[in-house]
């Protein structure tokens, strides 16, 4: 899904990235031959960081001299040698050598988005997202809109009471929202625990319905790597089509970007085809900057799809959340070519709120994004409101709950 | 079914409908709290400038008029309102507040008819300012000793107000409720293009039982309030509007020694610094210069973006631009109303002209503008040198110019270089850097990772040539009480 | 009686903390009561005038960024010099026809003026600047600036108190001042420059001119680099063509009271700015 547009107006790919991702492919240049020469650089140049960061253009072209390296990357290994010290370094020297996937690799060309990622002011981007929820809308979209928040849906029961009949009678419902009238289109996906994907996947066979597994220690994701990894690979094997993953929230908060960035790659070889959605649990993390920052993490690192909440928190998706998200989006984008989706999850319970996401996805990061391959809602109790709507629009008559099924 | 089908995000028309509001064929004066025919006969048509549609015939005050409205205010003045004990002149003002918001939907879509802007602004915008300035200060009536400590005060007596057409009914507001609160009796000129939400106010008025006199109303043009600028019993002037007529107004009222507040046109620099959260500052710098088609004194109508991010900031900011909806006042989803009127659309149109052919780039989105009516696409320029008039003159429309800096010291410099100084914006993530900037810029109103804010708590108005005097806020109290000692007039 | 013959002083204008001639060479004579000749004092010219509104600028930024407490140092200073001047203050306000005790009245009051004013250095933000409470999401306060460069016309009755009761209202919030006196209240005007002179005021923030004020106030209220007028000492017949000229760079114009002491004088000389940022995270 990450396809290359090379078309798209939004592609500026800063040239000297490409170069140097370019020789990294092809074997011209080494990971840890990048690493070491820099900090043999730094050390020889007797430079203190703090002044490396301050004139980083005078040092650079020194050191872009004699080692044919980005401005970037020398912030970003200053920035490592802070956070981390000698021991991220070699830890990452390690990692490389283990053959970590190509967007570690890749990461290096654009590592000054993790820690330079732009401010977001909370105010103003609230007052935007409430301004575009006045939008409003007629009978002749309404209809339109409807069908695409269900089109968009990924129907989701993620329960310790689920059972192979729980997730069958969501199956039936995923792909025929409405019993009594076939042209109300089925939802994207069905999201489930990894033990009841078989079923899942048994009960959608031949649909156009999607089979999602939320895999590696959901909702936490704190166990070991491996054991994560293992997760995913086995809902996978199972034959989910789509992986919703945790980002290591402990490890971000506690400035350790690099390693969940490399979680989250090692996550994305382990999903193969499947593709990978990262939930950055926006709740949790400690407002929008913040919110930004994981977002380009999570893409940088190869997340298919970003994802605001797990549903297991009290504080879920809102508007200007997706909004941080979509504008984080927008700019990776434009940055790198790399098409990214967003998916709204949680809290999202009426027509009216999914128009609202609408709006703000498709005033921000354009109409191309609103199709399900790139935008999805997350939601348990939407679809029946949804329907209700439909119903409305199909009969003029406001409608009972009683006249939609419950699953 | 094919999921790729990509959406069409097109939002039919939601027109608000008019129904609420019923606009009379032809309205009169309203002085000494009836509405009376115009001595002179005299009328004009105000007309809907995204229509061009007649709505209503409006009495044109003449200067007999101007003076049986300054005598009904004296009377008002001298035999109900100065006397009156605050506790009552505030219950008055609540009431007239309350009765605002119950009708406010009414007054919107009038302001939005009559004056051509978004019903999203004057609903969401105007009116609960409306009514907020006359909960405010009418809490202020039976407190003006707190207000002015050591300073035993008294209203000046008949206050001349002149408003323009840009917020026609907030204006009133602003004007109105401060007088009324400290004790002033009001004559209040409406602009002409714009006269039909103050007659609005004025049944409203006669609804709330206000004692006749104590707001008179009088509807014209330049001749009317040249009449009441000029009359000789009235106690203090205040006026909003150009620049050019508000100095006319300071040289009448100069030889008097005649108290006045001037709240005049802007030529706001918006400063938008590297470290600025990047996506909100660009929508502070839409709303800055969109708002209200532009139609506003304090726009952020110059650009000041540091050099190291100009071309990525603009362009953020025309792929924003080119998302503004323009068209319909009453669609509740239009971002951009109509121009106020033919004349301003002119002066719009010859100023970017001169921006053209003074070697400005110009960038408008492709935008669809209605057949009828005043309209006018937004409008960005870039290299735009200090020198050119669209850096210097206000446009007072959705024309935004835009200009580099590379230090903090040259965005001081430059937003400082006018003779204006009525508002300016900063974006940056760093708090001193605010505090620095806020401190050295000469505008009466800074709004920092913000910009047109307003409240009735919150002083507004300008340096230089922008104006003197404050509206709102404990400082907005001052220019309608009488200096007991000292006194700027 | 004295050995020798006395030395007499020479009057001259005081422009951005010097004592220049008038640039135009002409003086006007002051005379006692009894028609004797006291001195021959500068008559200022319109060039003298631009000449003093162009330092008040360039003296104004600075002195504005100066701290209020060191404001309020500096005007204390002011009222410690004319102190130990006392005796000359009142023997200049005698030669002009005060009694003793009115002239010692004067000079005491006076004194008084720039203590109290001195003061109001760094109180008066608490008493005109507010925090206001607005509707949403945002920190909002109100402070009051300096309006800039003001033109001073300063009062003859009472010469010296006259003066000093609109001047230090208007500087110590960080104005800078243009004063236009006339010959009549000069000899005090000139004796209270040579005081400021040596104040540690900086030079620019007060700039003296005597002269013909119905000559010169043209000139300042038709200045475009002057901010605000004080007009409380503006003779009753002015013309109405030339009060209109404040109007060209809307100005503030102020009519107030020769020997008034409030703060709400200082309030008269400055502008409110208005700060607002949004309160998040």
């Amino acid at each position: 899904m990450s396809s290359q547009k090379d078309s798209d107006h939004r592609l500026k790919v800063k040239p000297y990235r490409l170069t140097l991702e370019a020789k990294i492919q092809a074997g011209e240049l080494e990971l840890t031959s990048v690493l070491s020469s820099q900090r043999e650089a730094c050390k020889a140049m007797g430079a203190s960081s703090a002044y490396l960061q301050s004139k980083p253009h005078e040092s650079f072209r020194t050191m872009q001299k004699e080692n044919k390296v980005t401005v970037d990357d020398l912030l970003y290994h200053l920035k490592l040698l802070e956070s981390t010290g000698e021991s991220g370094i070699e830890e990452l020297k390690e990692r490389n050598k283990l053959s970590v996937g190509t967007h570690t690799t890749l990461k290096l060309g654009r590592t000054r988005d993790f820690f330079l990622t732009p401010s977001v002011d909370q105010v103003a981007l609230e007052t935007r997202a409430s301004s575009l929820a006045t939008r409003s809308i007629k009978n002749d979209t309404k209809r339109a809109a409807l069908e695409l928040s269900i089109r968009c849906m990924d129907l989701t029961t993620l329960e310790g009471a689920d059972t192979p009949e729980k997730v069958a009678s969501l199956c039936r419902k995923a792909i025929r929202p409405d019993a009594t009238d076939f042209s109300v289109p089925s939802v994207a996906a069905v999201c489930v625990y990894p033990e009841m994907v078989d079923y899942a996947a048994e009960f959608t066979a031949g649909t156009s319905v999607k089979v999602a597994s939320v895999a590696g220690a959901f909702p936490s994701g704190l166990s070991n790597l491996n054991v994560r990894l293992s997760d995913i690979t086995d809902a996978v094997s199972r034959g989910a089509d789509e992986i919703d993953i945790v980002l290591n929230r402990s490890a971000f908060l506690t400035g350790k970007y690099i390693q969940a960035a490399d979680e989250i790659s090692a996550a994305k070889e382990a999903c193969g085809d499947a593709h990978l959605k990262v939930i950055l649990e926006t709740g949790e993390i400690g407002g929008y900057d913040q919110i930004r920052r994981a977002s380009e993490l999570a893409m940088v690192a190869g997340a298919d799809f970003i994802k605001t909440s797990t549903g297991k928190i009290p504080k879920a998706s809102t508007l200007p959340v997706v909004l941080c998200m979509a504008e984080a989006i927008r700019d990776h984008a434009d940055k790198t070519g790399q098409i990214v989706g967003l998916k709204a999850a949680g809290g999202i319970r009426t027509a009216k709120q999914a128009w609202h996401y609408l709006v703000v996805i498709g005033e921000t990061l354009g109409q191309e994004w609103l199709n399900p391959d790139l935008f999805r809602i997350g939601a348990s109790s939407l679809l029946n409101d949804v329907l209700q709507q439909l119903g409305k629009l199909e009969t003029g008559r406001y409608f009972g709950p009683n006249y939609v099924t419950v699953d | 079914m094919n999921t790729n089908e990509p959406f069409n995000l097109e939002y039919a028309p939601a027109p608000e409908s008019t129904k609420i509001v019923n606009i009379a064929k032809s309205y009169d004066l309203f002085i000494g709290g009836k509405f009376v025919k115009a001595k002179s006969g005299k009328t004009f048509s105000t007309i809907n400038p995204a229509t061009e549609e007649h709505l209503s015939t409006i009495a044109e005050a003449s200067t007999d008029d101007v003076n049986k409205a300054v005598k009904a205010a004296r009377k008002g003045y001298k035999n109900y309102w100065r006397d009156m004990p605050g506790k009552q002149r505030a219950r008055y003002l609540y009431r007239i507040a309350r009765q605002i918001q119950e009708r406010s939907r009414e007054f919107a879509v009038l302001e939005t008819l009559d004056g051509g802007k978004p019903i999203k602004e004057s609903r969401d915008f105007d009116l609960p300012q409306v009514a907020a300035h006359f909960f405010y200060n009418a809490g202020w009536a039976d407190k003006l000793d707190y207000a002015f400590p050591n300073r035993k005060v008294s209203p000046h007596g008949v206050v001349g107000q002149i408003i323009p057409w840009n917020f026609p009914l907030l204006m009133a507001a602003w004007k109105i409720a401060p007088a009324l609160a400290t004790g002033n009796t009001v004559v209040l000129k409406p602009a002409e293009t714009t006269p039909l939400t103050a007659l609005l106010l004025a049944e409203l008025i006669q609804d709330a039982d206000l004692p006749p006199g104590v707001v008179n109303i009088v509807t014209g043009a330049g001749e009317t309030g040249e009449a009441l600028v000029n009359h000789p019993d009235i106690n203090k002037l205040a006026f909003t509007g150009s620049t050019d007529v508000g100095k006319m107004i300071q040289k009448a009222a100069a030889a008097r020694r005649l108290p006045l507040t001037l709240e005049l046109g802007g030529k706001a620099a918006h400063v938008v610094f590297e470290d600025a959260a990047i996506d909100q500052a660009v929508e502070g710098v839409v709303n800055g210069i969109f708002f209200n088609q532009g139609h506003v004194c304090c726009a952020g109508s110059r650009l000041l973006v540091q050099e190291s991010i100009a071309e990525d900031f603009i362009a953020r900011l025309k792929r924003r631009v080119a998302l503004l909806r323009v068209g319909d006042p009453l669609d509740k989803n239009t971002d951009v109303g109509a121009i106020n009127s033919g004349a301003q659309l002119t002066r719009i149109q010859e100023l970017v002209e001169s921006g053209v052919a003074e070697g400005a780039d110009i960038f408008q989105p492709d935008c669809k503008l209605p057949a009828k009516g005043f309209w006018f696409t937004p409008t960005l320029f870039t290299g735009v040198q200090q020198s050119h008039r669209i850096a210097r003159e206000e446009i007072f429309g959705p024309v935004l110019s835009i200009q580099t800096f590379r230090t903090a010291e040259e965005a001081v410099e430059k937003a400082n270089n006018t003779p204006y100084g009525l508002s300016a914006g900063i974006w940056t993530e760093k708090g001193s850097k605010i505090l620095w900037m806020a401190d050295r810029l000469q505008a009466g109103v800074v709004w920092a990772n913000t910009y047109n804010q307003f409240d009735p708590s919150s002083p507004f108005g300008g340096y230089k040539e922008s104006g003197f005097g404050r509206e709102g806020g404990l400082q907005g109290l001052s220019p309608y009480v009488r200096n007991a000692v000292g006194g700027r007039s | 009686m004295n050995k020798n013959l006395p030395v007499a002083k020479t009057y001259k204008l005081f422009i951005n903390g010097a004592f220049p001639r008038s640039e135009s060479g002409y003086t006007l004579p002051i005379r006692n009561t009894e028609g004797q000749l006291l001195a021959n004092i500068s008559k200022a010219s319109r060039k003298d005038l631009r000449d003093s509104v162009r330092a008040a600028r360039s003296a104004q930024e600075s002195w504005a960024s100066r701290t209020a407490y060191n404001r309020g140092q500096i005007l204390y200073r002011i009222a410690e010099m004319m102190e130990a001047r006392r005796e000359e203050f009142i023997a200049v306000l005698e030669s002009t026809g005060e009694t003793h005790k009115e002239a010692v009245g004067q000079v005491e009051d006076a004194i008084e003026r720039w203590v109290w004013y001195a003061g109001w250095a760094d109180k008066i933000h608490h008493v005109l600047g507010t925090v206001n409470p607005v509707a949403g999401p945002y920190f909002n306060f109100t402070m009051p600036e300096p309006t800039g460069v003001v033109g001073v016309v300063a009062s003859e009755e009472p010469a010296l108190l006259g003066l000093v009761s609109r001047l230090a209202p208007i500087i110590v919030s960080g104005n800078t001042a243009v004063v236009v006196v006339d010959v009549e209240a000069g000899l005090a005007a000139v004796t209270l420059a040579e005081v400021l002179a040596t104040s540690d005021l900086p030079g620019g923030v007060v700039n003296l001119l005597t002269g013909d004020k119905q000559e010169l106030l043209p000139w300042m209220l038709g200045h475009l680099d002057i901010n605000s007028v004080d007009l409380t000492g503006a003779p009753n017949d002015i013309d109405h063509e030339i009060l209109e000229e404040s109007a060209v760079n809307v100005k503030r114009t102020v009519w107030g009271d020769p020997t008034d002491e409030t703060p709400y004088i200082i309030a008269d000389f400055l502008e409110m700015k208005t700060v607002w940022h949004p309160i998040g995270r």
